[in-house]
């Protein structure tokens, strides 16, 4: 078969692929007779509605010099670790607002950083494509630095996101400008699986987030520049279990909802969406029309603890709090008044879900609770 | 903007202050006199009727509140907010009202209600029981009601104090309203914090209240508590503005401790890491609200502003141990005292600080004149013993280098610092004498203030350079000569990297080279058949012998190592196996390099396309660099193909020498030696054509872009198989970099690389191989010989040619010019030049509402060769 033969039958086969793909989308259309907004309101739900005193800020916790990337909470709900521009990762103790470790980092481009299920180390990924692993508990040398305990290296593009698998820690998940997912083993520092990539079913582009399902810990999901998300068995590497399409833009972040069948997309076109795995069907999209033109893309989002809110950061320095069931946006932390005075670049809830924490290009973290009647919702 | 943040600590409504019962300290109210407001407390706090009042309302509320205490108080350890409903109901936003307590200090913070007061313990009653009594009192019930809890709470992180809710609290809505910023000038004020009333034992910890005499304590630089080992860090929690209990966080450092700034006791040493220590102290001393105030020191009856203070503390000869307080300054001579003091120091002349001096400013009474100041009895002195006439009250004239005249006579009398007996007088009478010679020395100036101008100025002017290009567009070898070129010393690991990339690369090129020497060898063969062919007459034996005689065959040692090594090439696993097996091969490359085959196909390395151009460089001293224990020079390092450190990133830090000629350079200023600049490499390619990553650098300066100037006719295939041309895909790059949203407001320096191998490349290739140069069409100049300014050679008209193109795209883009540069990566001089253009670009902007008119004209060297 001659070369241009071949590129013909691959032209057809696109084609018919897109095709079967418009064709879905319209029967997806077709079968979706509601949203969760109109349903809720059916049913005469009302949005949460938020006093002045509900969500506060309760500690601001400053020592980075540079513009805060990424944030992690520990199982243990009381410590944070975060990433920063000024080439640190800082441990936090959220009740205190202590600084337990500093870690200075051998490339000052870190993206993403996660605290292990146990507590005990952090690894965090940038620009050097290297995941690095820190042993809390390890000594630090001559000039009080961690050392780095292991270099999870093999990656081909920058590091864009991690997690570790729940309950392991000698298991992460990572996400990587080289369009690749990847599993790691911490104890050997190699490649268990590695999720798409050139002769593979994955993304087309950039991944740029990953979210492991809290509930059942060997999927996860990832969002990337190709404009989908696509949801992964950790022991089925050589194809996505289902790709997400809807999206305009990049996907910047997901998150699985708390119960797991669910979950939430922030993305480049100004839009979040709620999609279920299990029916691959879109079941809502949040988006606060602005006056302009301007459409500000979502940077990073989180869930409340029961689903019923979801927090997603917007470059202009907005902070949407949305009711997910109404589809409602019900506050803007971003406008507060003792809010960050820079875009919010990260949201993490503490595991207990009685905090939120967010980190801000303004160098500064802030704590904020629940208060008033509810405590958690 | 201090104010503005939200600290644990407990901060009270302003406007609700007449309602409160209790006197508690205010620890965050922005205002401009916060004494006058702390002393309304306590007034209020004694009136009896009103607080009467407020005790009924507080037994009502106590009782409605009694269910909601319950859960508050239950809910511990969580960062639960013990806010009742009652706040919520009660008129919305000016609601306040929080019990709580940073459990980290233990002084005066317990209580700042504001309409409510939630969730008393047994404790907070009697506290506030005594409501009506003067402050120190209540301090002390305070005081020994929580002793109790807090000694168990010590040793515990998550604290639980008997029936105590930890919580966090948190700066109220509100408190914005009252944080309004005041002052003059716009200069931020920052609040004075009153110190609280020492009535803790001596040698006590202020916290825990245990005697330890010898036992060392740490210092609240505001406040002045004392604090044991044992409860200093939850007094002072991460000290975010250095030493301070938590409360005091905000608030103006004590003046007499100013000295200890950045000090630190060796207890916190022993408490923290080294690491943590350098952060606090650092923030310490140039935490914006631990800086001295300006508008607190008056010189010459006029407050002073950030900028004069600046000036006065970064001059050569800055003032010792400035505290505020009012000082004045003579201009001329630099003389510098107390207002109504003698002089106290000379310090540098001519500072536009403060108003014209008064002539009672040093309150002299005898009539005696220096630079229209009457001058203290102690100069008058000093003048005397100088041998200087003082009859009929003279007024001099004093310049900084000391010689003086009378004023109005232009007639030098003398000097006054040259007479010897004038230093011993001087010393004597402890009047200033100007250190060293002529007044301009300033080594000893206060270390400290001397520390936070040059830490300013470290952090302000540390400029982003941002090196970016695709591959193979010069930006290493432009890195690589920068760090050699400033200085900056390649670490141990870089050296090992580099190494054994060349020892790699070396491989790689031998493999070329004997995948040429097979091919030249058939061809060989082929050739000498048809030869045999054409020539039928010749013997057979003959034949023989040319197929020995084939000058391209070689043993069969080196003919295993040579299929072993192709093979591996094939197979992609080149870098997996060298330079591991470098040891092993050495004697190998050595016999093979003195191999006449191997010799004669090196002679026809032209003919092998794949061979990169360095190959040359290093092949000659291939046994060498195989060896062991080569090391690679710094011109290796150069030539080196590849990347130097991390995959995608690399960055330095360097400042430009003075020493070296600056072509368009003017007059080097005198902090020019503390500009600190880092160059960021970036590799495009392995970080992804979505350009995600841009944003991490949207806080560079300056942009500068490589483009390989002979780029022009490569061609890739890329992974769908599209072919482009190289000079198309970092055409589309640049553009994707300038339009980025970042990047809009960016400077961009185009660096065209490889000038060298342009002027040979051109000479057979023409520059309209790449569509978008279809246009290219040079007058050919008759005499190429003739290389001068006004008959550029080919490869400058195409340079130029190159250049406009790339500033027409970028101003199609941004309306702005594109700043370029030639540059050949090999030569350090080049790769400066381009380095110190940026500079001048920087600076440009810096002052480019000065001269944007200018700007237009001087854009026209920057393309000159």
């Amino acid at each position: 078969m001659s070369v241009a033969e071949l590129k013909e039958r691959h032209m057809a086969a696109t084609e018919t692929v897109n095709v079967l793909r418009d064709k879905l989308k319209q029967k997806r259309l077709l079968l979706l007779d509601t949203d969760v907004a109109g349903y809720a309101r059916s049913q005469g739900k009302t949005p949460v509605t938020f006093g002045p005193t509900d969500l506060v800020c309760c500690r601001t916790l400053q020592g980075h010099t540079g513009k805060v990337y990424s944030l992690d909470w520990t199982p243990e709900r009381n410590r944070i670790v975060s990433a920063s521009q000024d080439g640190r990762l800082i441990v936090w103790n959220a009740l205190t607002s202590q600084k337990t470790h500093a870690i200075k980092l051998p490339c000052a481009w870190v993206m993403t950083c996660a605290f292990s299920p146990s507590g005990q180390s952090v690894a965090c990924g940038g620009l050097d494509s290297v995941c690095s692993i820190f042993n809390l508990n390890s000594q630090t040398d001559r000039d009080g630095n961690l050392p780095v305990t292991r270099m999870l290296s093999g990656h081909k593009g920058y590091v864009s996101s991690c997690q570790y698998v729940p309950d392991e820690d000698s298991h992460l998940v990572t996400s990587s400008g080289d369009q690749t997912c990847v599993l790691w083993d911490i104890t050997t520092g190699l490649r268990t699986s590695v999720f798409g990539g050139e002769f593979q079913s994955g993304h087309t582009a950039d991944v740029l987030s990953i979210s492991i399902n809290g509930s059942n810990s060997r999927m996860f999901v990832s969002g990337s520049c190709d404009s989908t998300a696509r949801l992964w068995d950790m022991r089925v590497a050589s194809r996505a279990v289902r790709t997400f399409h809807g999206h305009e833009g990049d996907v910047n972040s997901v998150k699985f909802f708390p119960d797991g069948n669910r979950f939430g997309t922030g993305s480049a076109d100004g839009t979040c969406r709620l999609f279920d795995i299990r029916t691959g069907h879109q079941l809502q999209v949040y988006y606060q029309p602005h006056g302009d033109n301007d459409v500000p893309p979502v940077i990073s989002i989180a869930f409340s603890i029961s689903g019923r809110l979801l927090f997603a950061g917007y470059t202009n320095g907005d902070c949407y709090v949305w009711d997910t069931l109404l589809a409602k946006m019900v506050l803007n932390l971003g406008s507060l008044h003792n809010s960050h005075d820079a875009r919010i670049s990260c949201l993490g809830l503490s595991a207990d879900g009685s905090a939120l924490c967010t980190g801000s290009w303004d160098t500064n973290l802030k704590i904020w609770a629940f208060g008033g009647h509810r405590r958690v919702i | 903007m201090f104010g503005g943040i939200p600290i644990a600590a407990m901060v009270a409504r302003a406007s609700t202050l007449n309602k409160l019962s209790l006197p508690v300290i205010q620890p965050i109210v922005r205002s401009g006199n916060p004494e006058k407001k702390f002393s309304i407390d306590l007034k209020v706090g004694s009136e009896s009727p009103v607080s009467e009042v407020h005790l009924g309302k507080f037994g009502s509320t106590c009782e409605d509140l009694s269910g909601n205490s319950d859960d508050g108080v239950d809910k511990e350890g969580a960062i639960g907010l013990a806010i009742g409903e009652s706040n919520i109901l009660d008129r919305g936003s000016s609601s306040s009202g929080e019990l709580g307590f940073s459990d980290g200090h233990g002084d005066s913070n317990h209580l700042s209600g504001s309409s409510e007061v939630e969730d008393l313990d047994d404790e907070y009653k009697e506290d506030l029981g005594f409501g009506n009594c003067p402050n120190a009192t209540v301090l002390d019930t305070k005081k020994s009601t929580m002793r109790s809890g807090d000694l168990e709470g010590c040793a515990d992180e998550a604290p639980r104090q008997g029936n105590r809710v930890p919580v966090v609290t948190f700066l109220d809505c509100t408190s914005s309203d009252v944080a309004s910023e005041e002052g003059d000038d716009g200069a931020v004020v920052f609040p004075d914090r009153p110190v609280v009333a020492d009535d803790t034992k001596k040698g006590a910890c202020y916290r825990c209240h245990k005697r330890n005499r010898f036992g060392e304590k740490e210092v609240c630089l505001v406040c002045g508590a004392k604090y044991c080992i044992k409860c200093l860090l939850r007094a002072m929690g991460s000290m975010p503005e250095g030493r301070k209990c938590i409360t005091c966080i905000g608030y103006r450092i004590d003046e007499s401790k100013r000295g200890t700034l950045g000090k630190c006791s060796r207890m916190l040493k022993k408490l923290l890491t080294d690491d943590v220590i350098k952060q606090i102290m650092s923030s310490e001393i140039l935490c914006e609200v631990n800086q001295l105030p300006p508008n607190l020191i008056c010189v010459n009856d006029k407050p002073l502003s950030i900028e004069e203070l600046v000036l006065l503390q970064s001059c050569p000869n800055p003032p010792k141990k400035l505290k505020p307080g009012k000082y004045w300054y003579d201009k001329v001579s630099g003389f510098w005292g107390k207002e109504g003091d003698k002089p106290c120091q000379i310090i540098s002349p001519q500072l536009a600080v403060g108003y014209t001096i008064r002539q009672d400013a040093s309150n002299g009474n005898t009539n005696v004149q220096i630079n229209n100041r009457e001058i203290t009895k102690p100069e008058l002195w000093m003048l005397q013993a100088a041998g200087i006439h003082c009859e009929g009250n003279p007024h001099f004239w004093v310049t900084a280098d000391g010689s003086y005249q009378h004023e109005g006579m232009n007639y030098v009398m003398g000097k006054l610092w040259d007479k010897k007996r004038v230093k011993i007088v001087c010393t004597a009478l402890s009047l200033p004498f100007p250190s060293g010679t002529a007044n301009t020395i300033g080594e000893e100036a206060d270390n400290n203030t001397d520390n936070i101008n040059s830490k300013n100025l470290d952090q302000k002017t540390m400029n982003k350079l941002l090196l970016v290009g695709s591959d193979h567009s010069g930006t290493c070898t432009v890195f690589k000569q920068a760090k050699i070129l400033y200085n900056v010393p390649f670490s141990e690991d870089e050296r090992q990297n580099i190494k054994f990339m060349i020892q790699r690369n070396l491989y790689s090129y031998i493999g070329i080279l004997l995948e040429g020497r097979e091919r030249f060898e058939e061809d060989y063969l082929v050739e000498m058949r048809r030869q045999r062919i054409d020539q039928p007459s010749s013997s057979s034996a003959n034949a023989n012998q040319v197929d020995e005689k084939n000058i391209y065959s070689i043993s069969p040692r080196l003919k295993a190592f040579s299929s072993w090594l192709l093979q591996i090439m094939m197979s992609g696993n080149l870098g997996a196996i060298f330079p591991a097996a470098t040891r092993e091969y050495a004697p190998l490359v050595e016999e093979l390099w003195r191999d006449k085959a191997f010799q004669a196909t090196y002679t026809r390395r032209d003919e092998l396309l794949m061979l990169p151009r360095v190959a040359d460089y290093f092949l000659n001293r291939a046994v060498e660099i195989s060896r062991m224990d080569y090391e690679p020079c710094e011109m290796d390092i150069l030539y080196a193909e590849g990347i130097t450190s991390s995959n995608g990133v690399a960055s330095m830090e360097f400042s430009f020498s003075n020493s070296s000629r600056d072509g368009y350079m003017e007059p080097v200023d005198q902090n020019n030696h503390l500009v600190r600049y880092q160059l960021i490499r970036v590799h495009a390619d392995s970080l992804g054509e979505n350009c995600k990553w841009l944003e991490m650098f949207e806080d560079v300066d300056l942009v500068v872009y490589c483009v390989s100037l002979i780029d022009y006719d490569v061609f890739y295939e890329d992974n769908s198989g599209v072919c482009t041309n190289k000079m198309l895909a970092s055409k589309k790059l640049f553009t994707n970099i300038v339009t980025h949203p970042n990047f809009a407001e960016k400077d961009f320096l185009l660096i065209l690389s490889k000038f060298d191998l342009l002027e040979e490349k051109i000479e057979h290739v023409p520059l309209t191989q790449c569509d978008w140069f279809q246009d290219f069409n040079p007058v050919i100049s008759l005499y190429p010989q003739n290389n001068n300014r006004n008959n550029p050679s080919l490869a400058q008209r195409a340079f130029y040619y190159i250049a406009v193109k790339y500033k027409r795209l970028f101003t199609s883009i941004t309306g702005r010019k594109l700043f370029v540069s030639p540059v050949t990566g090999l030569e350090a001089d080049s790769v400066d030049k381009a380095l110190k253009y940026g500079r001048e670009i920087l600076r440009w902007e810096e002052d480019i509402h000065a001269f944007s008119m200018n700007s237009t004209e001087s854009m026209e060297p920057s393309t000159s060769l």
